[in-house]
């Protein structure tokens, strides 16, 4: 055996293994990269052409902010958020002492005013039998005044022929002067009891303007009771309520509204579809939303409404400022799915079924 | 016959090692040079690569490479999405953004943004933590290397929290994504948060990433996408092209490399042309005893194309074992050189070049022995 040379057996057999391992390293170097499916499967076309867009979920009634139109301190709160609501049925209350007792006072005041009214008729009453009785006083003193006028003709035609004294005369006619007086002085009388019930009656009207003014003041207190308590607007359910006991409740509306409702059933879609692809937009072609996060599960929409205005795109993509770049007109849809569990305010991806091009 | 051409061959230790070293370090200079610069050179496109389950990328006209881009609107991804032949398409968000800690970090990251719900485009390989950890608030997923750049003496670990662009984020997930052109660390997060972390600016959406429906080829449906849309859209491996061809164009990388390698070339052909006439030169004598024994002169060509051919083969296998070598276990061990790997196509590339050296060298000396008297064994 002899020694192994390093030409002819090392340096092959190093050759050799060198050789071998760069095929092997070469051929082991992962260098494939193969198609790969998404972890979850992003939202995709069912359509042969179609118009995508970028949908937003809310209320058919769209979304109605409440609003209160007397501010005030928050005292009880009867809805919760997520129960549905008929029409009409309170949703919170502001402190209403201040216009329970106004409207007290208001009652008082509108009884105080009736009374008044009734006081005068009263009055009213009074007076004209003070003119009955004074319209039998003028008939006493005219009578009086033709028997002092009798008397002192009688004594005239006596002392004439001086059958009586002068002075009896001269007594007679002072007699029949008086009555005369008197007579004058009980019409004036009766004239003053008169118009004394006129009086009365223009102060009826007076009155009376003054308890319609205090009936009226008396409703709008009771107005302004019923509107402490703050009403469903409409049948709907309640998606937020953004006031808590003890908070002031801002008259008018607010940046924040006080609560937010609306009819859920059905759901409507809000699609924005870029300006550009508008005109392909036809009304009634089927369409359908993917829930984001999960585009398997999906609702047929039905057509409701294009809004005929096209609007600045809002940019709902969770960027902190809002950003308008494109306008897009928004096509409104029903969800028709029912148990399509997308919440009011969820985005969701839509395809509308397009015309082809061309 | 072949065996006297062995002994000649292994009778000259001296030359025959000179052959062999030579044609191996030709060969190592090459592959090295090539491996580096395919590796550095795709580094370019790790972001489009990483990118698997896309095979269409659809941007702004005026976008030339994947580095720079113009942000579109937000509609652009649906009008993407309106065109026929499109399976899917995503948004995809591309930045540069500044990461800070309190602890004395600041480093420019690379930020990539991912639709929040399908989170395509992150590299399917994690190294800690796992896709879904991307889908908590102010979760980040940084690649491995920027982790240990980020903090080179921790272990790799999940739950750091840095800053970026004021907003604290929370490293959730380390993934091995591709090393980036620049060295700077790689950041995923959910299109939503990366467009927080992002600087403010009208437009955001960098890219939308689309896949072509079953039965559609990708490169007819970015045809149409670019017809319909007005947006330049293109399949992966056309953007890849894109912006390889325009780093090639734009800087010094391929003429740096390709003086390197041609070095090699040429230092390997001159070395190996030299001693191997140096060889058969002195060896002239013996072809002349062959040759006044009765050898024919094919018989000598092919004596000498053996000697050439066993020079070269066993030259070239130590010097592509020593290139496959490196590329095997350096960017295993250095960070700053992961991911490169030697090609195929340069081990066999280079062993065309050895070919030729081996060629050029063997015919440059044969002429001689061709033309030798045979009455020179007879002479001093």
């Amino acid at each position: 055996m002899k020694r192994p040379s390093f030409v002819r057996h090392i340096l092959p057999v190093a050759a050799g293994g060198a050789l071998i391992f760069a095929v092997w390293s070469i051929a082991a170097a992962d260098r494939a990269r193969p198609l790969t499916d998404p972890v979850l499967p992003p939202p995709s076309n069912p359509f042969p052409a179609a118009i995508a867009g970028s949908g937003l979920v809310e209320p058919s009634s769209e979304i109605v902010a409440v609003a209160t139109e007397l501010g005030g301190v928050v005292v009880r709160i009867h809805a919760k958020e997520g129960e549905d609501l008929p029409q009409g049925a309170p949703l919170f209350e502001i402190d209403g002492r201040v216009y329970r007792a106004n409207l007290m006072q208001a009652e008082a005041r509108a009884a105080n005013a009736a009374a008044a009214v009734q006081r005068i008729d009263r009055q009213i009453a009074q007076q004209r039998a003070l003119a009955a009785q004074a319209g039998t006083s003028v008939a006493g003193a005219a009578a009086e005044r033709e028997r002092a006028e009798a008397d002192r003709a009688r004594f005239q035609e006596l002392s004439r022929n001086e059958f009586a004294s002068r002075q009896r005369l001269d007594s007679a006619v002072a007699d029949s002067r008086r009555a005369d007086a008197s007579l004058q002085g009980a019409r004036a009388g009766a004239e003053a009891a008169r118009r004394q019930v006129d009086v009365l009656e223009a102060q009826r009207v007076e009155f009376d303007a003054v308890r319609l003014e205090a009936a009226a003041q008396l409703a709008r207190a009771q107005v302004d009771v019923e509107r402490t308590v703050v009403r469903a607007p409409i049948a709907g359910r309640v998606l937020q309520i953004n006031v808590r006991l003890g908070e002031f409740a801002q008259a008018g509306a607010p940046a924040t509204a006080l609560a937010l409702m609306g009819n859920v059933a059905p759901l409507h879609v809000r699609v924005d579809i870029d300006e550009v692809d508008a005109q392909r937009l036809r009304p009634g072609a089927p369409a359908i939303a993917r829930l984001r996060g999960d585009s398997r599960i999906a609702s047929a929409l039905s057509f409701v409404r294009v809004e005929p205005y096209v609007v600045p795109k809002r940019s709902l993509t969770g960027g902190t400022s809002e950003r308008v770049d494109t306008r897009v007109l928004q096509a409104i849809y029903a969800v028709a799915d029912p148990a399509f569990p997308a919440f009011v305010g969820q985005q969701v991806d839509v395809f509308v079924e397009a015309a082809p091009r061309r | 016959m072949g065996t006297v051409a062995l002994r000649m061959l292994f009778g000259d230790p001296g030359k025959y090692l000179g052959l062999v070293f030579g044609i191996a370090f030709a060969t190592l200079l090459m592959a090295q040079q090539a491996g580096l610069f395919i590796g550095i050179i795709g580094r370019t496109v790790s972001q489009i690569v990483d990118v698997r389950e896309a095979d269409m990328w659809v941007m702004d006209p005026r976008v030339k490479y994947s580095d720079v881009n113009e942000p579109m609107t937000d509609t652009q991804l649906y009008r993407v999405r309106s065109v026929e032949g499109v399976a899917w398409a995503l948004p995809f968000l591309r930045n540069m953004g500044t990461v800070r800690s309190p602890d004395g970090i600041l480093e420019q990251i690379l930020l990539i943004g991912v639709d929040d719900a399908t989170l395509a485009g992150v590299p399917p390989k994690f190294v800690l933590g796992d896709l879904d950890a991307l889908r908590a608030p102010d979760a980040i997923a940084i690649d491995k290397s920027g982790f240990m750049r980020l903090w080179p003496d921790a272990p790799l670990d999940l739950g750091r929290e840095v800053e970026i662009n004021d907003r604290r984020v929370r490293v959730a997930a380390i993934v091995d994504a591709s090393a980036p052109f620049a060295t700077s660390p790689v950041i995923f997060a959910r299109y939503s948060l990366a467009l927080n972390l992002a600087a403010q600016r009208r437009s955001q959406l960098s890219y939308v990433i689309a896949r072509a429906a079953a039965g559609h080829d990708a490169a007819e449906v970015a045809a149409r996408i670019a017809a319909e849309t007005g947006l330049q859209a293109t399949t992966s491996a056309g953007f890849a092209r894109m912006t390889v061809l325009y780093f090639l164009r734009n800087t010094g990388i391929p003429i740096n490399f390709g003086i390197t390698i041609a070095l090699g070339f040429i230092v390997g052909a001159a070395i190996v042309g030299q001693t191997f006439f140096l060889f058969v030169v002195e060896n002239l004598k013996q072809f002349g005893a062959l040759k006044a024994i009765g050898v024919g002169n094919l018989a000598i060509l092919r004596m000498v194309l053996l000697q050439a051919g066993v020079a070269a083969v066993t030259g070239y296998s130590l010097g592509i074992g020593m290139a496959a070598a490196f590329f095997h276990f350096v960017p295993r061990a250095n960070d700053a050189l992961r991911g490169l790997v030697l090609p195929w196509e340069v081990a066999a590339g280079v062993a065309a070049a050895v070919l030729a050296i081996i060629a050029v060298a063997s015919f440059a000396s044969v002429r001689r022995v061709l033309v030798v008297d045979p009455a020179i064994v007879f002479r001093g």
